[in-house]
């Protein structure tokens, strides 16, 4: 076990989420929004006075996004600590406030996501990068496009199997109230849309929504301290793969396998023990890596596995309850661990998880070259 | 290096300045060991990678893309 890892198991634990509804929000400003939740998250929680909150993290994204600092001015707070990480996406985000709690520099971290994005529910997430230019690399949905075409020369999958996960994704966000796209969408109705990125239809790739969460972090001593049970923070597991775009099959997300063995070595469990599963579903195709590199099925299983219901509530392992990316909003794995939250406390309704103890939440970030998981428990 | 090898590849027609779509973008490994991302041309059906590849170069002044790759 890593030493990072290890100073991370229990120490940490979330008392508060909020969320905005998703979707569009015509004459919001980001910082509105961001407000809105974490008004909603300090409910949650039950903390009325503010100034209790001595960390505040916002984020970044290529330049854009919160400050915490003038977010902190907006509401009248002077926490100790503020912060940001570009590319702040939220499992990269929730480690930080993590290690703030865990290295004993603050006590109650709030960590704020909002955008409202031109373009939202229609546009395609990303932005140009520098392969644009020449050849028209079209943002990370191209990365897992080519991912994906060699996942099914290698294993001989399909794209069923990722229509499988869209009708998943569409039917869980049929149930969430906050949800950008609760229309549901039958495989006959994904496979009959047209290609964007083949083996990719619009489908599959994640469209920018307008939203927010807000989610509090404590330390774990002090977690009983607040108006609903807390969900402790059990393990991280993170590895960067920097040469993932140079090495043919590390589009496959192999780097997955390292967070993996990092994350389960740290909880003392493994795959089996997982009752909910998140997962940063920036494409269809995140969700069958995923699945393979974690263990969750062998490698090249993960079409089997999405069949029949399998991810589905009720199915062997429920996978993003909320609807995910795909289904719920776009806000780059913040809103899962809201939705984890409220899964280990009982509190999703008709998409409840029933006696959900263990949820797990993985993703990738700068085009697969950066791999993270952590796994949240109830007690 | 002339040849390579395509590892993977996707057609795309999400629009963008100055490349009609749709067009074959790839990713293809060089023989000296080097990866590029560039325009793939003339695929067979199926999906087929690895697959070889050879190098093509436009005449000088014609419009499009500098260089592609072609099965070979």
């Amino acid at each position: 076990m890593s030493p990072t890892q290890a100073a991370l198991s229990r120490k940490v634990a979330v008392v508060g989420v909020g969320t905005t509804h998703q979707g569009v929000h015509p004459g919001k400003s980001d910082y509105q929004l961001g407000v809105e939740a974490l008004r909603l998250a300090m409910a949650d929680a039950g903390i009325e006075n503010r100034h209790r909150i001595d960390g505040v993290l916002g984020y970044k994204f290529y330049g854009a996004g919160i400050d915490p600092i003038e977010f902190c001015k907006l509401v009248g707070m002077e926490p100790r600590v503020t912060g940001y990480l570009d590319y702040g996406t939220g499992g990269f985000t929730t480690q930080y406030a993590a290690m703030l709690i865990a290295t004993g520099v603050c006590n109650l971290v709030a960590c704020v996501f909002a955008r409202n994005p031109a373009g939202a529910m229609d546009d395609f997430s990303g932005l140009p990068n520098e392969y644009d230019l020449t050849c028209g690399f079209v943002n990370a949905g191209a990365v897992a496009a080519l991912g994906w075409t060699r996942h099914m020369a290698r294993y001989g999958s399909t794209e069923e199997a990722l229509g499988h996960v869209f009708v998943a994704a569409r039917k869980h966000a049929a149930l969430n109230p906050i949800a950008a796209f609760p229309d549901r969408v039958t495989l006959a109705e994904y496979l009959a849309a047209p290609y964007v990125l083949w083996p990719f239809r619009g489908y599959d790739i994640c469209k920018v929504t307008a939203g927010a969460v807000a989610l509090i972090f404590s330390r774990a001593d002090r977690a009983g301290d607040f108006a609903k049970p807390p969900v402790y923070l059990l393990a991280v597991g993170r590895q960067q793969t920097p040469r993932m775009l140079e090495a043919g099959d590390q589009l496959l997300c192999f780097g997955m396998r390292m967070a993996a063995e990092q994350v389960y070595d740290a909880a003392g469990l493994g795959p089996a023990d997982v009752d909910a599963l998140f997962i940063s579903d920036a494409s269809t195709a995140a969700v069958i890596h995923t699945l393979e590199n974690y263990g969750f099925c062998g490698e090249g299983d993960g079409q089997d596995f999405v069949k029949d219901g399998g991810i589905e509530l009720g199915g062997r392992l429920p996978i993003n309850t909320n609807g995910g990316q795909l289904g719920e909003g776009y806000l780059v794995g913040w809103l899962h661990h809201a939705e984890l939250v409220r899964q280990l406390r009982g509190e999703c309704g008709h998409r409840q998880v029933s006696g959900a103890e263990v949820a797990q939440y993985c993703t990738t970030g700068r085009f697969r070259q950066d791999s993270l998981s952590s796994i949240y428990v109830r007690s | 290096m002339q040849t390579g090898t395509l590892l993977s590849y996707t057609k795309v027609w999400v629009p963008r300045a100055d490349l009609p779509t749709p067009y074959t973008l790839g990713q293809i490994r060089l023989d000296d060991g080097v990866t590029v991302f560039a325009h793939v041309r003339e695929l067979p059906e199926g999906v087929h990678v690895p697959m070889p590849m050879r190098l093509k170069v436009s005449p000088a002044g014609s419009p499009g893309p500098v260089f592609w790759f072609e099965p070979r």
